[in-house]
């Protein structure tokens, strides 16, 4: 009797927070728990620990200073610069990268004849490492270098491409937006192959043309899709760093520098540890927030969310 | 011929040299050994340097049963600051390294060397008194030595002769037999060998706009320097380096006989007519295509002085192992040694110091080809200048030599001061 009411309540339990889980489940996730704490939340408390002191790497010493790491980035004249270039990295990575990856998933995602080859090409670059990619651009964008003959031969002098200002800025989207825009086509891609063909039927019987369908069937039904792809490139825009190191070293001054750059240099060029860590905190905050927003956001732009 | 191989040998990779490489750590050890093990870190992948090493280690290892394992550990001179203050910071220092003299007072400053003077004092036969003193200088803090130089060398100047031959211009070695091989001079034959081939007339070696260092023996001819003698107040906007940079500028931005930031050429392919810098590139020169020669680089108002580089072997304090680490570094740079190394790093051993003994130990360069490099050594040499804070100072230094300088529309008159509001702060820390 015990045992059967037993069973009825476990029967009558409504589906919750709890539903799914066991310790079988938990230990899958073990591993990869152990790894993030012994390397990245351990990590992220050194280092907030460090940024509250002053960093002596070759004396060894370490004297705490309160908060004036983090004044210093309020009074740090480079900051001014950096950040900016922080943050048109973000916006202009992060929307045009997302837009135009997502123009190329529709037009990937026609059945033509020979259009894996296209969808190849595309994601080739994302297979190279990020070095590869930045050495060879530096001899299309450098004096004399390829971009500057292509342009001559219609008659356009040269620009000094890496040279600092927003012409550098550009060259730099451009440079990491066409080297990770292939991961984005593929996960949208995967996600306009799964979109419901009975849907787009349905529409086009409700006389729905391709326009409509895209705005009012497909969009809907690839927003989570999106939404990743979105915080995924907001999230490794602010982690633009290799084209820099490779390209300019953040120069001429700190023109092309970013708030990631400036931490690499501040704690292993310059040897002040303190500050590259109050640099650091100040990058991850910045992430964080701005994820946490756009996960707020989701219930009012992805379809489903909000249920 | 015989002074091509032995340049080719010589492999002087002094305080700056570009030629470092990344190839792994190698050791030399008693395989029965649990004693002491020394680490020691250094910018070279030269095989030959790295067997002469070797070599020293086997034998300090033969006289000395503490110590049964000695690792090299090879690396690029810009992973030096950033590899050892890693180990420090990780509890993981090498016990010794090769230090640039531009990061000399920087490491002196923090406390991070060990003072070798007591050891190498008592060391039998080292000999402390044949360590040239004015070479010595930016290691001796008052009875104290944080490390001995075993590498000071000048840049020199390469050029292709063949380039020259091809647009019929007068090269170096023609201008210096002439007396006339200043920098003047030098930029207007570089500007004519420019026009005729098309090609640099001349590229700053391991420079790309970014190491300040390399500009050196211009500015040494000019007597121009970044900093005052002690190192406290900016003297970039000075007349002399004005004068100085003002000749660089116009080869790069007006002349067109020098590449311009970001433009690739490369001397050791043939694709510049000359270059200056340490005699350890010549193993770039190998395989060489072309015909070559050197020349001391040129002279300028201030005269014939020359830039020179300068390493030393310090112990760290941050290492495990000070009385065996000091006690190897003594016989690194004993007399003995200090002579095997000089077949590829010029001494600072007064006894050493002189073409007929340096000529004798490399078996392959005669004296008289040696005598312009000992003269530049010890008598128109000018050692790197040197800093407290040297890594941020260089930083702002490169950073804003290329944000207002080494631009086409640059107005020296304004740029230079700029260029001193951005390092005096880090300077005067």
């Amino acid at each position: 009797m015990t045992t059967e009411t037993a069973t009825s309540s476990v029967r009558r339990r409504p589906p919750g927070r709890d539903t799914g889980r066991s310790p079988f489940g938990y230990a899958l996730l073990a591993p990869q728990m152990i790894g993030f704490t012994a390397v990245g939340a351990v990590a992220i408390i050194w280092v907030i620990w460090l940024s509250f002191h002053h960093v002596n790497a070759l004396a060894g010493t370490q004297e705490f200073v309160g908060l004036d790491n983090y004044g210093r980035i309020l009074t740090d004249p480079s900051m001014i610069t950096v950040l900016p270039n922080t943050f048109f990295f973000v916006c202009v990575l992060s929307i045009a990268g997302t837009v135009a990856a997502l123009l190329l998933a529709l037009l990937l995602n026609q059945t033509l004849r020979g259009i894996t080859v296209f969808r190849s090409i595309i994601f080739i670059p994302a297979l190279v490492t990020m070095v590869a990619w930045a050495l060879v651009w530096s001899f299309i964008v450098q004096p004399e270098g390829l971009l500057d003959a292509l342009l001559g031969s219609v008659g356009i002098d040269g620009l000094p491409w890496l040279r600092g200002g927003w012409l550098t800025l550009v060259i730099f989207a451009v440079i990491q937006l066409t080297k990770n825009i292939g991961i984005n086509v593929v996960i949208l891609l995967g996600a306009l192959q799964s979109v419901p063909q009975e849907l787009l039927e349905a529409g086009r019987i409700d006389g729905a043309g391709p326009p409509r369908l895209i705005r009012s069937v497909v969009l809907p039904q690839i927003s989570p899709a999106i939404l990743m792809v979105f915080m995924l490139t907001v999230v490794g825009s602010f982690k633009v760093f290799e084209i820099i190191l490779l390209l300019t070293e953040g120069g001429p001054g700190v023109q092309s520098s970013v708030l990631s750059f400036e931490v690499y240099k501040q704690g292993f060029l310059l040897n002040d540890i303190g500050y590259a860590s109050a640099l650091a905190v100040l990058l991850f905050v910045l992430i964080l927030l701005l994820t946490a927003v756009i996960w707020q956001a989701r219930k009012r732009v992805v379809f489903h969310e909000d249920d | 011929m015989r002074r091509r191989s032995f340049l080719a040998g010589l492999g002087l990779v002094t305080s700056t040299g570009g030629l470092a490489g990344c190839s792994s750590g190698f050791s030399r050890g008693r395989p029965e050994g649990d004693g002491i093990t020394l680490r020691m870190t250094m910018w070279t992948s030269d095989p030959d340097q790295i067997a002469l090493f070797d070599e020293i280690a086997d034998d300090f290892m033969s006289q000395n049963d503490a110590v049964t394992n000695i690792e090299f550990e090879s690396l690029a001179l810009d992973q030096l600051d950033m590899v050892l203050t890693t180990g420090i910071t990780a509890d993981d220092a090498p016990d010794l390294t090769w230090l640039p003299v531009e990061s000399s007072l920087e490491y002196i400053d923090a406390d991070a060397l060990l003072d070798a003077a007591p050891t190498l004092s008592v060391t039998n036969g080292y000999d402390l008194d044949d360590l040239v003193p004015h070479l010595q200088e930016s290691w001796r803090h008052g009875d104290a030595q944080y490390g001995v130089p075993f590498s000071t060398g000048p840049f020199i100047m390469y050029f292709n002769k063949d380039l020259y031959a091809e647009a019929g211009v007068k090269s170096p070695a023609e201008l210096l037999a002439q007396g006339d091989w200043t920098w003047e001079s030098f930029r207007e034959t570089s500007s004519q060998l420019t026009d005729a081939t098309g090609v640099p007339g001349y590229v700053v070696n391991d420079f790309e706009f970014r190491n300040w260092t390399r500009l050196l023996p211009l500015m040494d001819a000019y007597d121009a320097s970044p900093w005052n003698d002690d190192a406290t107040q900016c003297t970039v906007d000075s007349p002399e380096m004005r004068e100085a940079l003002d000749l660089f500028h116009g080869m790069v931005f007006e002349d067109r006989s020098s590449p311009v930031p970001g433009q690739q050429a490369d001397f050791w392919g043939g694709q510049a007519g000359a270059t200056s810098a340490f005699l350890g590139a010549s193993t770039l020169l190998a395989d060489a295509t072309f015909d070559w020669d050197i020349v001391p680089t040129p002279s300028g108002p201030a005269g014939d002085v020359q830039a020179v580089g300068q390493s030393a072997i310090v112990a760290l304090a941050a290492g495990k192992n000070h009385d065996a680490a000091l006690e190897f570094l003594a016989f690194l740079t004993n007399r003995e040694n200090a002579a095997r190394i000089s077949k590829f790093f010029p001494p600072a051993r007064e006894s050493l110091l002189n073409a007929e003994v340096l000529a004798e130990s490399s078996g392959l360069l005669s004296a008289q080809d040696l005598e312009p490099i000992v003269t530049s050594i010890t008598t128109k040499g000018r050692i790197f200048p040197v800093a407290p804070n040297a890594a941020s100072v260089a930083n702002a230094l490169d950073s804003s030599f290329d944000e207002y300088v080494y631009r086409p529309d640059a107005d020296l008159d304004t740029s230079l001061p700029k260029v001193c509001t951005a390092i005096e702060p880090v300077l005067s820390l």
